[in-house]
């Protein structure tokens, strides 16, 4: 059984992960950098934010 | 106007704000693949140092999930719930290694019911089972999960319709014939997906989805059910059914995003995954996006087709913006605590506001603004939704010229972030221009939308305000630190001459 198949997935990028194991080494390496504490990767400097709006008013 | 120029990672072209701020097509997509990234380092560590707690059990995990056809991986791991989940397990990696945890992290350890990262680690890598369940289910392949996935329903399997509803203590084996395997109240049993939520203690229920052109979201408010988020028990009274009420708002929502703002339809087609529906009258938000969880916000129903299509577009700034804030932070560490320092005017909010707030709002209602203009412009409103077409069309500009100055006063911004706020502020100066030519000024009659989803004109001892007179209302309410003088003096002679 399939769910949604085909759909929104036509003009994504595929993600494979051994593909991105195999060219994206240096982003890779960065988020390493981070676990290690050496620099900073983009999960460690981005702080997370819920944004909330009003709610509409009562009649 | 010159626009900051700066080169991205080579290979990449060149850019300038307004191209990354409004055409740039792949931010979704780098922020995926950024995070698949993220993933593979995630496993880098733990196959370094199999020792760590939960790694071997995780790694089984892994594997499964690394050898799927990238089409079903894709769609798993575009889902918003895959970013939280690889976003927790780096920082919490970087805990083990000595970094020290973060308050949002903290909040999460102790949703687990975790004393601390190191309890919280294997308990987080553990759940990267639904993972490898939601992969199954996507591919229709059968599945024996290494060890059963222990969870406290609801659970949205990512990438799919699906949403293991239920009470108490579920036990996951793995996938069967297209559902569940599961153990629940001692009883062994496959759980098949199921269109209508009736009322077995476990089920498996099928969202409701919507498709419009190429956008395809699902009514899911499950996926904001995840620790530390204390979101969903703001939605727990919208399940199922209650999506399925509004899968024609929604539909109709879409269709008026795809008439008058195809660009931005386009971003959100490639973007949005997720829309979980709440009561207007329950909660005290109208719509919600967090950072965490890209793809997928909450709005408010019953709404207006084209109110809610504005409020789709408004949240899916919002998530631009924070894939965009990837590349850099705006603000520079110098200045005030941006994020959290709730200390300034926000002509959109009671509250204070902190400067991301502020820049976040900017950013989100120049598309909003330019929406109401594509239909007012196309002559097809009247009645209330015409007056409130104009109302926005008059307010915006106005609420936007006090969102850039009070950026001018208080923010410090880096370079990147500087580069970005002028461009907008550029931009909030010329939709001024454009809503004199359309005839919508601050004398134009106030409008609100109720929570009822119906128009009604804003009053005061029966007679409709303007449009200056309702801003000014707020100002002298809300702007506790006067930051606003110059605004409020405008506004007090626009509504004196009105």
């Amino acid at each position: 059984m399939r769910f949604g198949e085909d759909i929104a997935m036509a003009n994504q990028t595929l993600i494979s992960l051994k593909a991105i194991a195999e060219e994206r080494g240096i982003e890779v390496e960065r988020v390493l950098d981070g676990i290690k504490g050496v620099s900073q990767s983009w999960t460690s400097r981005l702080r997370p934010v819920v944004r909330k709006d009003d709610p509409p008013e009562e009649d | 106007m010159g626009f900051f120029v700066r080169r991205n990672p080579p290979g990449d072209e060149l850019t300038d704000a307004a191209h990354l701020l409004w055409a740039t097509p792949d931010i979704d997509s780098r922020r995926a693949a950024r995070s698949a990234a993220a993933l593979v380092a995630v496993q880098r560590v733990l196959r370094d140092d199999p020792a760590l707690p939960g790694a071997t059990a995780f790694l089984a995990l892994y594997d499964i999930v690394a050898a799927a056809d990238p089409q079903h991986f894709t769609r798993v791991w575009r889902d918003p719930a895959a970013y939280h989940w690889v976003r927790r397990a780096v920082h919490l990696l970087s805990v083990w290694n000595g970094e020290a945890l973060p308050a949002w992290e903290q909040t999460y350890c102790d949703a687990l019911g975790a004393a601390g990262a190191a309890q919280a680690l294997p308990l987080h890598l553990a759940q990267f089972g639904k993972f490898a369940l939601a992969t199954a289910l996507i591919a229709g392949t059968d599945l024996r999960l290494p060890a059963a996935y222990a969870t406290a329903p609801p659970l949205a399997l990512s990438g799919t319709e699906l949403a293991l509803v239920g009470r108490g203590r579920v036990v996951v084996h793995g996938v069967e014939s297209g559902g569940l395997d599961v153990s629940h109240d001692g009883t062994r049993r496959r759980l098949a997906p199921q269109q209508t939520a009736a009322g077995q203690a476990a089920r498996l229920d099928v969202c409701p989805t919507v498709q419009i052109g190429g956008a395809r979201v699902v009514l899911n408010p499950y996926v904001f059910h995840l620790p530390g988020l204390s979101l969903f028990s703001e939605l727990s009274g919208a399940g199922v059914e209650f999506q399925a009420r509004y899968q024609g708002a929604v539909a109709d929502a879409l269709a008026a995003l795809q008439r008058f703002q195809p660009a931005t339809f386009a971003q959100f087609a490639d973007a949005i995954r997720i829309v979980a529906l709440k009561p207007a009258r329950e909660e005290d938000f109208g719509t919600l996006s967090t950072s965490e969880l890209p793809g997928a916000f909450v709005c408010s129903v019953p709404a207006d087709p084209l109110a809610l299509a504005a409020d789709f577009i408004h949240e899916l700034h919002h998530g631009r913006l924070f894939s965009i804030e990837e590349d850099g932070p705006f603000f520079d560490a110098s200045g005030e605590d941006a994020v959290e320092g709730e200390h300034h005017y926000s002509p959109w909010r009671d509250a204070p506001r902190p400067l991301h707030g502020l820049l976040h709002a900017l950013y989100v209602y120049l598309p909003v603004f330019r929406f109401w203009s594509a239909a007012w412009r196309a002559c097809e409103l009247d009645g209330m939704r015409r007056d409130f077409a104009r109302d926005q069309l008059a307010r915006i500009p106005f609420q936007l010229r006090i969102a850039v100055q009070q950026l001018r006063r208080h923010a410090h911004f880096t370079p990147f972030g500087s580069s970005l706020f002028e461009q907008m502020a550029c931009e909030a100066d010329a939709i001024k221009a454009e809503a004199a030519t359309l005839g919508a000024t601050l004398a134009t009659g106030a409008v609100a939308c109720r929570a009822s989803g119906a128009f009604r004109p804003i009053e005061r001892s029966g007679r409709q305000l303007t449009v200056a007179e309702n801003l000014l209302d707020h100002l002298r309410r809300c702007d506790r630190g006067n930051e606003c003088a110059e605004e409020r003096d405008l506004l007090a002679q626009s509504a004196g001459a009105s």
